[in-house]
């Protein structure tokens, strides 16, 4: 019996816990409700402000959590599926072609800014050059087709807006991809990651070291599941999906929680003081994007309740900085990248869209 | 043990979002599109999570540190503690509030868009609407582009209504068309509820008729609504919920013609259970 069990657990706890769920989706109203009663019950009442900011925080998490999760199965994908080769036969080798080609992927790849760190990063680690990589993820949440609609409807349906945000944001992403290409062609730019006691000298986690032809797999006792090749490197992408899924969730709830706050406690009204002077104003939206972290899907209607307010050229610098960078997502780089590099890509998205705005506009 | 955390973290926020959807409180953070996302995520997370069970004993793959893990579990000690409630009239300031013409804003900033905000300080909505200060403007009457307005079908259906009454479904449809086409509804009369929201720009004897939309999530949400008017409507309490009845009337201002409901009655009621509307 206990041997049956130790055979199959991997089988027998999968059934259990799917068991639960289904149980709980079908007929576990009762006691869900019974929780959600005794969540109730136990809660404090903190007075409307926090009230409000953690109904917004959560809003904010349960909104990205979707996107982070597809990120991070999306770069296990990347993990699993596409060689090394392939990404080096695909990219072209001249940055004059691949610089823009990055800049049009985010067309078929709709991922929004909170998805984005980790398919970027795995693409690094997959040898993709840094600079298409930095291009892409300046990119994607901008020239996509999701944001490109809803700019067009909360502008009351105009296209001058659409056109003045995404040519002006893939302009940005393509001359970062070119800056990056002239400062840090040979420069490093993944942070190591802190590696544990997972024994590493056998090669497992090897992933990391590019050696995905000859990944041998854990020499561990439990591998008997492992049987196939394919399998086995499922169960290793996933199992350090787990890993890259708290990891950038930690600095994604770290954003969303300064943003709720903002939210509240500080609130767009304090902005529309500063309205008077377009500089001041066109600092004060940016500075507000890169605080509020909205998903770049959304942030458009935001902006639309802004136009009472202020003029085009701050508008646009909110709407063209903040899927570019915002907290939540820097602070997701930080958990990637090197710091060096965040610093020269935050300080360059910066100067470029102020500029870029004020020259253009 | 960090490993048995990490697979406590994914089935926990899967079982938090599972009782969100089932209770239906999820609309009251998310759009209800969202709803099938969410439950693809509940997928993956209990994917993650099976797959970190199954591989315990290999404890955690590259370490987090334990801030880390304390920041991850916020939202879950959020939930506990104070779960998700609608937003009240008491942050509408702070999410932003407009009760002006889309149309015409948009027309203002074609055709200044280098114009500076001081003198865009002036078309500030904020500034009372009243009829006293109509411009009547010769040339730059607001052509609204005929072609493809959605908006301009549905004037003749709400004009057949006898008391055009706004409710969840048709809110945001009924708002803009009428803020489109304020001249056609002169005079019809109109319900809606909503909360009582005040700013210190509008006059005693003012208030707004609003409900708070939500986009995306309510971190997007803003307010529209209607600027509401009549001589007892300076008693009417701040952010409760109150059924308005009353009148349409246009107010010419800054040029453009603006939508105002001369108030009838008004009735306290409840707040909905779904209190946003859902563009």
């Amino acid at each position: 019996m206990i041997r049956f069990i130790r055979n199959f657990y991997v089988e027998i706890t999968g059934i259990l816990v799917l068991g639960a769920f289904l149980y709980l989706l079908t007929s576990g109203y009762g006691l869900l409700f019974s929780l959600s009663e005794l969540i109730r019950s136990g809660s404090v009442d903190l007075g409307p402000k926090w009230q409000n900011m953690s109904t917004i925080f959560l809003s904010i998490f349960i909104e990205g959590l979707p996107f982070i999760l597809f990120g991070v199965f999306l770069s296990c994908l990347i993990h699993v599926y596409v060689k090394e080769e392939t990404i080096w036969r695909w990219t072209p080798k001249n940055p004059l072609l691949s610089i823009p080609m990055a800049t049009c992927l985010g067309l078929l790849l709709p991922v929004c800014e909170c998805g984005i760190v980790p398919v970027a990063r795995r693409l690094v680690q997959k040898g993709l050059p840094p600079y298409v990589a930095f291009t892409f993820l300046l990119a994607v949440p901008i020239v996509n087709p999701i944001t490109i609609l809803s700019t067009y409807f909360a502008f009351g349906d105009s296209w001058d807006m659409v056109f003045a945000r995404t040519l002006t944001g893939a302009g940005i992403a393509a001359l970062m991809g070119f800056l990056f290409y002239l400062f840090f062609r040979r420069v490093p730019v993944l942070k190591e990651e802190k590696q544990t006691a997972c024994t590493h000298e056998q090669g497992s986690c090897g992933h990391e070291s590019h050696a995905e032809e000859r990944h041998v797999h854990h020499p561990e006792d439990r591998c008997d599941h492992h049987a196939h090749a394919e399998g086995g490197k499922w169960m290793h992408a996933l199992h350090h999906a787990v890993f890259e899924f708290i990891n950038m969730g930690k600095y994604f709830v770290l954003g969303a929680l300064i943003a709720a706050g903002f939210q509240t406690f500080v609130g767009l009204s304090a902005i529309k003081s500063f309205s008077e002077q377009e500089g001041l104003a066109l600092l004060m939206m940016m500075g507000l994007a890169f605080c509020l972290s909205i998903c770049s899907n959304a942030d458009a209607f935001l902006a639309a309740s802004f136009r009472s307010a202020m003029g085009t050229v701050p508008l646009l610098g909110f709407l063209i900085y903040g899927p570019m960078m915002d907290l939540k997502n820097l602070l997701m780089m930080l958990g990637s990248f090197r710091l060096p590099v965040i610093l020269f890509f935050f300080g360059g998205t910066t100067i470029l869209t102020l500029l870029s705005v004020f020259l253009l506009f | 043990m960090r490993a048995l955390l990490r697979v406590g973290i994914c089935f926990g926020i899967a079982v938090m979002l599972l009782s969100l959807l089932v209770s239906g409180e999820i609309t009251l953070v998310v759009h209800p599109r969202f709803k099938g996302l969410i439950a693809v995520s509940i997928l993956l997370l209990i994917v993650l999570g099976l797959v970190q069970l199954w591989n315990l004993k290999r404890g955690e793959i590259h370490r987090i540190g334990a801030w880390g893990y304390l920041v991850i579990l916020l939202p879950l000690l959020f939930f506990m503690v104070s779960p998700p409630k609608a937003l009240d009239a008491s942050i509408a300031a702070n999410k932003g509030v407009s009760y002006m013409n889309a149309q015409a804003l948009a027309k203002q900033q074609k055709l200044s868009p280098k114009q500076s905000a001081a003198s865009q300080k002036g078309s500030n909505p904020n500034d009372s609407p009243s009829p006293e200060q109509a411009q009547p403007s010769d040339g730059t009457e607001p052509e609204i582009v005929e072609i493809d307005n959605p908006y301009k079908e549905l004037v003749p259906k709400i004009k057949a209504e006898p008391v055009i009454t706004f409710t969840e479904k048709n809110y945001a449809d009924y708002f803009n068309t009428i803020n489109m086409y304020p001249k056609e509804f002169e005079g019809k009369k109109i319900r809606l509820k909503g909360f009582v929201y005040r700013d210190e720009t509008l006059k005693k004897n003012e208030f707004v008729t609003g409900r708070f939309t939500v986009t995306c999530c309510t971190a997007d949400a803003t307010v529209i609504g209607m600027v509401t008017t009549g001589s007892h409507a300076g008693q009417v309490k701040s952010n409760q919920w109150i059924e308005v009845t009353g009148t349409i009337q246009t107010v010419m201002y800054e040029g453009y013609e603006m939508p105002v409901i001369k108030l009838d009655s008004y009735k306290p009621v409840s707040p909905p259970k779904d209190p946003y509307i859902y563009f």
